[in-house]
C-alpha cells in the first residue's frame, strides 16, 4: 500500500506540474499574442494628417467601425492616385472605386445575406485580405476603394504616407488583464504543486532516516530527495508543453477585443519553453532540498522538529498598503484629472501588492480567528483543529489560499463587469427611442437625402429627420411625435436638445420652436423606424452609408449598438476571460485542498488511528478535518470578496476617470462564489474515505 | 495446565465473581495464519497482569481481542457484564471510550496540543463539558507530578514526562481496564521505575485493572501475575494468582 501510495504522490507532482507549466505557456502565448495582433492589425487605424492632399506619396484614408448584427466591422476606405508608391498592407495595390478587399470572414458573411443588408455597402470584390495582416480567423475587416471626392467630402479622412506597425494605446490594458488573469490562474497552480510535493512527508522522512540507519550521509539523502524531484519535475514539465499543444487550438478560441487566435500566434519561442522546464525544476528541486535539508533527518526520524512561528501583525502592512495606494490612485486621479502620473500602472503595482498582501495577511487573520473560535471550543474536535491551526496557521491557511484568491478574483472580475451589464441594458418607455430606430448623423457634408427611397425599403416603417439651424435642432412636431417623445408643445416644429441614443428621457428636452420650415436647414440626423428585425435594420444601414453620409464620423446605431459601443472593451475581455480562468483556478484550488487535507490525515495517521482505537468515532475526525478548512475559509472568504469589489471599483473608476462605477455583480458571480464553497466542501467530504480507512483501528498498530 | 481438549487454560481466579475480564476459547486468523488458537483468560477486578512473549507470538492479537479493538473468529470475551465480542464496532468504540484506557510505546500524544488539552480528550469525546473536563485533567496531572506543566506541548516534555502526560489521559475517565503496551519501553531505566511506580500506585488506588505488554522482566515483576503467549497459545503463568 506504501508503494501505491508514493506512485500517487509522485503522480500528484508529474499532474501539478503539467497543469502550472501548460498554463504558463498558454498565458505567456495570449500575452504575445495580443501584442503580435494588435501590430499586425494596426493598419487598420493608421495615423495621419487632416486635410491632407492625394498624390502619388499620400493616401486620402477614412477608419469605419461597420456593424453588422451584432458584429464589428473594421473599414478602411482608400482613395489613391494610379501612380500611388504607399503599400497597403496584405494587398498589391489600392482598390479602384467601387472595388474591395475583405478578410476571409468577411466574405462568408456578406455571402450568407442578401446583398442589401451588407454587400451593398462594399461593391466589388476584387481580392481576399491575407491572414498576416488580421487580428484573427474570424475578424471582419476589408479595405474599400473610394474617390477623392467621396474622402475629401468627410471630415474624419486622414492623408497617410505610410503604414507603421503600432500598438493601440488600450493594448496596456489588456497586458494589465492578461497580468490580473495570469496572477489568479497560477497561484492556485503553485500552491497545488507545493502541496503536493508536501504529500506523504512522514513517509519520506521514514523512508530517509531509514537511509541513514543504513549508512547514507546527510548529502546523499539530500541528492536522493533532489533527483526525485528533478524526475517528476521534469517529467510534469514534459508533460505540461503537450498539454499547452494539446489545448492551444481551445485556448485560441477564445475571444478578446472581438476577435479569436489564430493557433500559431499563441506559440510560444522555443527559447521560453526551455527556460519554463528548467526554471520549474530548478525551483522544485532547491524547494525540496531545502526542506530535506532543514528537517535534519537523522537515523532515528527527523532531529528537528517543524515548528512554525506566530504569523505577526506586520502581515497585515502590505495589504493595507496596497488598498490606500488603489483607492488613493483612484481618488486622485479623478480629482486632480490633469494630473501626468500613470494612473494604470499605480493600479496595476498596487493590486499585484494588495494581492500579495492578502496571501501575507492570511495566516494572521487565521491565527487571530483560530484564538477567539479555540476559546469557545467544546469539543474534542474543536480542540483538536483549533489547536493545530494555532500552532500551523501558515499550513493551514495555505490549503485554502487558492480559494480565497479565486473568490477575490472572481469578486475583481465580476465587478468590473457591473458596468457592462448596466450599459447593455437598453430600457423602452415613453420619451426613448423605439429599440429598432437606427440614428444615422454624419449629413453634414451633404443636405439631403432620399426619405422617400429610405422609407420604401422592406422593414422601414418611418423616416424622422433633424434639422440643424445657426442656434438649435429642429424636428418636425410630426417626427417628434414618431420618435416617441412625450410633453410636445403645439407647434408646427419644435427644438430638441440631448442625444436620440440617450438610455433617460430626462436627457432629452423639447420646447416650441420658431422655425417655420426646413427649406435650406442643414440634416442634422436621419432616424430610420424599422420593424425592430436584424434584416430590416441592416437594409437600413447599408443604404444609409450609400448615401454619401460621413461613415468615417458616424456610423448609424441603434440604441443598444450605442450602448455597447460605449463599453470598456477591456472589460468585455474581463467578462469572458474572467469566469473562465476564475473557473480553473477555482477547480485547481479545490484539488489544492482535498489534496493537502488528505495529507493532514495521513501525516497524523498514527496519532489519530490511536485516538480511534481509544474509542474516538470516526465523524469526530471528520470534524477535525472540516473545522480545520472552515476556520481559514471563514476568516479570510469575507474579506476576500470585500476587497475584490473594493478593486473592482478603483479599476473602474480609476481607468476610466470616474466615468464608471460599481453596481449589483449579476448571477453569475452568486453562482461563482456558491459554487466555491460548495467546492471547499466537496474538497473536505473527499477526504472521508481516506479517513476512515487510514485511521481504522485494524490498521493501527498496537504495537 | 490443559483441559481435555488440549486448549491451554488457565486456572486463576478463586471465585467468577472477582472476575471482570474472561476470554473463552478465542480464536483469531489472519489469513493463512492463526495468530490465536484457543485462549481461555480469566483476568480478576483490580489485577495487574504482565503479558509476555517473543515477537510473532500473538500477545497483541490477544489484547486487541481482550481491548474490543478487533472481534475473535470464534469464541467469546467478556468485561463485566458486557460480551465485547458480540458488539457492533460503534459499541466497542463506546466501550472502549468509557470502560477501558490506554497507554501505548510512543506517539500517542496530540503535538498540537498542551499536556492538559491531551488528557482532557477522552473527557469530552465522552461528553464532558470543557470546563470540567480540564478540571479533572488538571487534577490527573497533579497526581502524575506534572503539576506546572500544563501548558507545554508534548515536544517539550522530556520521554518519561509525556509518558505521564499519556497515563493522565488513560486514568482521567476512570476507566475499569487500562491495556499498556510496552509504557517503558522507549525510556531509560530510571524513568521506566518512575513511571511504573506511580502507574501502579494509582491504579492501586483506584481499583483499576491493568493489562501490560512487555518484554522487560522488570517491568513484569511489578505485576500480580505474568502468562506468557507462545505460538497462540498460553504457554506460562507466574505470579500471584
Amino acid at each position: 500500500m506504501g508503494s501505491r501510495r508514493s506512485w500517487g504522490r509522485l503522480a500528484g507532482i508529474v499532474a501539478g506540474v503539467a497543469v502550472g507549466v501548460a498554463l504558463f505557456l498558454l498565458l505567456f502565448g495570449a500575452a504575445g499574442a495580443l501584442q503580435e495582433r494588435s501590430l499586425r492589425s494596426s493598419w487598420l487605424n493608421p495615423s495621419g494628417e487632416q486635410e491632407a492632399t492625394l498624390s502619388d506619396s499620400t493616401l486620402l484614408i477614412s477608419s469605419v467601425t461597420d456593424r453588422h448584427d451584432g458584429a464589428t466591422i473594421f473599414r478602411l476606405d482608400v482613395a489613391a492616385t494610379p501612380g500611388s508608391t504607399v503599400a497597403i498592407p496584405g494587398i498589391p495595390s489600392a482598390p479602384d472605386p467601387g472595388d474591395y478587399y475583405a478578410s476571409p470572414a468577411l466574405i462568408e458573411r456578406i455571402a450568407s445575406v442578401p446583398a442589401d443588408q451588407l454587400g451593398d455597402r462594399f461593391g466589388t470584390l476584387v481580392g481576399m485580405l491575407p491572414d498576416s495582416v488580421l487580428m484573427g480567423p474570424d475578424s471582419l475587416a476589408a479595405i474599400v476603394g473610394q474617390t477623392e471626392e467621396t474622402l475629401d467630402s468627410r471630415w474624419s479622412t486622414l492623408g497617410v504616407t505610410e503604414f507603421t506597425p503600432e500598438l493601440f494605446g488600450g493594448n496596456t490594458n489588456y497586458q494589465i488583464v492578461a497580468v490580473i488573469g495570469a496572477i489568479a490562474v497560477l497561484f492556485p497552480v503553485l500552491l497545488l504543486v507545493s502541496i503536493v510535493t508536501g504529500l506523504g512527508a512522514a513517509e519520506r522522512r521514514e523512508r530517509f532516516s531509514t537511509l541513514r540507519l543504513i549508512g547514507a550521509s546527510p548529502r546523499m539523502v539530500i541528492r536522493i530527495a533532489a533527483i526525485e524531484t528533478v524526475a517528476t519535475s521534469l517529467v510534469g514539465g514534459l508533460v505540461g508543453i503537450g498539454l499547452a499543444a494539446l489545448f492551444a487550438p481551445l485556448a485560441a478560441t477564445l475571444s478578446i477585443d472581438g476577435s479569436t487566435f489564430f493557433v500559431a500566434d499563441l506559440a510560444v519561442p522555443p527559447l521560453v519553453i526551455a527556460l519554463t522546464v528548467v526554471l520549474t525544476v530548478v525551483a522544485s528541486t532547491f524547494v525540496a532540498a531545502r526542506k530535506v535539508a532543514r528537517a535534519g533527518i537523522g537515523p532515528l526520524g527527523a532531529t528537528r522538529q517543524q515548528i512554525e512561528r506566530a504569523p505577526r501583525a506586520w502581515r497585515l502592512l502590505p495589504l493595507v498598503f496596497g488598498l490606500v495606494v488603489m483607492v488613493g490612485s483612484s481618488v486622485v486621479s479623478q480629482l486632480l484629472p490633469d494630473l501626468s502620473v500613470r494612473v494604470d500602472l499605480l493600479i496595476l503595482g498596487s493590486f499585484v501588492v494588495l494581492t500579495v498582501g492578502l496571501m501575507l495577511s492570511g495566516p494572521y487573520l487565521t491565527l487571530v480567528a483560530a484564538r477567539i473560535v479555540a476559546g469557545r471550543a467544546s469539543t474534542a474536535a474543536g480542540v483538536i483543529a483549533t489547536n493545530r491551526i494555532l500552532r500551523a496557521p501558515g499550513s493551514i491557511f495555505r490549503s485554502v489560499s487558492g480559494l480565497v484568491i479565486a473568490v477575490f478574483m472572481v469578486s475583481v472580475f465580476a465587478g468590473a463587469a457591473t458596468t457592462l451589464a448596466a450599459d447593455a441594458a437598453v430600457s423602452e418607455g415613453p420619451g426613448l427611442l423605439p429599440a429598432g430606430a437606427l440614428v444615422a448623423h454624419g449629413y453634414e457634408t451633404s443636405s439631403t437625402v432620399d426619405v422617400v427611397e429610405l422609407e420604401g425599403i422592406d422593414g422601414v416603417r418611418d423616416v424622422a429627420v433633424m434639422y440643424f439651424t445657426d442656434t438649435s435642432s429642429v424636428l418636425s412636431a410630426r417626427d417628434a411625435q414618431l420618435l416617441g417623445l412625450a410633453d410636445l408643445p403645439d407647434t408646427a416644429f419644435v427644438d430638441f436638445s440631448g442625444n436620440f441614443l440617450a438610455s433617460n428621457p430626462d436627457q432629452i428636452s423639447i420646447s416650441p420652436s420658431s422655425v417655420t420650415t426646413v427649406e435650406g436647414l442643414t440634416i442634422g440626423a436621419v432616424i430610420a423606424l424599422t420593424d425592430g428585425s436584424s434584416a430590416a435594420i441592416e437594409r437600413a444601414r447599408t443604404w444609409i452609408e450609400s448615401s454619401g453620409t460621413d461613415i468615417g464620423m458616424f456610423i448609424p446605431l441603434t440604441r443598444a449598438e450605442d450602448a455597447a459601443a460605449y463599453q470598456l472593451t477591456m472589460v468585455n475581455s474581463f467578462a469572458t476571460l474572467a469566469y473562465l480562468g476564475v473557473g480553473i483556478a477555482t477547480l485547481i484550488a479545490g484539488v489544492s485542498l482535498a489534496v493537502s487535507a488528505v495529507a493532514a490525515v495521513l501525516d497524523r495517521r498514527r496519532v489519530l488511528g490511536l485516538l480511534r482505537l481509544i474509542g474516538m468515532p470516526v465523524a469526530s475526525v471528520r470534524r477535525i478535518v472540516v473545522f480545520e478548512a472552515a476556520v481559514p475559509l471563514l476568516a479570510v472568504m469575507a474579506l476576500s470578496i470585500a476587497l475584490g469589489l473594493i478593486s473592482a471599483w478603483v479599476i473602474l473608476t480609476g481607468l476610466t476617470g470616474g466615468g464608471r462605477t460599481l453596481g449589483w455583480p449579476d448571477e453569475r458571480y452568486y453562482v461563482a462564489i456558491g459554487s466555491s464553497i460548495l467546492l471547499a466542501l466537496a474538497a473536505v467530504a473527499s477526504t472521508f474515505g481516506t479517513i476512515r480507512r487510514s485511521t481504522a483501528v485494524t490498521s493501527t498498530r498496537f504495537e | 495446565m490443559s483441559n481435555m481438549n488440549g486448549v491451554s487454560t488457565l486456572s486463576e481466579a478463586s471465585t467468577t465473581t472477582d472476575v471482570l475480564i474472561s476470554a473463552r476459547g478465542v480464536r483469531k486468523s489472519f489469513g493463512q495464519t492463526e495468530a490465536l488458537r484457543g485462549i481461555d483468560l480469566d483476568i480478576r477486578r483490580g489485577e495487574v497482569l504482565a503479558v509476555m512473549g517473543p515477537s510473532g507470538s500473538g500477545k497483541s492479537t490477544l489484547l486487541h481481542c481482550l481491548a474490543g479493538v478487533i472481534v475473535p473468529d470464534a469464541g467469546t470475551v467478556t468485561i463485566g457484564d458486557t460480551v465485547v465480542s458480540g458488539l457492533d464496532e460503534p459499541g466497542r468504540a463506546r466501550l472502549r471510550l468509557t470502560e477501558l484506557g490506554f497507554v501505548f510505546q510512543f506517539g500517542q500524544l496530540l503535538p498540537d496540543l498542551t499536556a492538559l488539552d491531551n488528557v482532557s480528550i477522552p473527557l469530552l469525546l465522552a461528553g464532558m463539558k470543557r470546563r470540567d473536563a480540564l478540571g479533572i485533567a488538571r487534577d490527573w496531572l497533579g497526581r502524575l507530578g506534572l503539576t506546572g506543566l500544563g501548558r507545554k506541548l508534548p515536544g517539550e516534555l522530556s520521554g518519561g514526562e509525556a509518558q505521564r502526560v499519556a497515563i493522565a489521559r488513560a486514568l482521567a475517565p476512570a476507566p475499569k481496564v487500562l491495556f499498556a503496551d510496552e509504557p517503558t519501553g522507549s525510556l531509560d531505566s530510571l524513568a521506566s521505575e518512575n513511571v511504573m511506580s506511580m502507574l501502579l500506585g494509582l491504579v492501586r488506588e483506584s481499583g483499576t485493572t491493568v493489562v501490560i505488554i512487555t518484554h522487560d522482566p522488570r517491568t513484569a515483576a511489578y505485576a500480580d501475575r505474568e502468562i506468557i503467549v507462545r505460538d497462540g497459545t498460553l504457554s506460562g503463568v507466574a505470579g500471584v494468582q
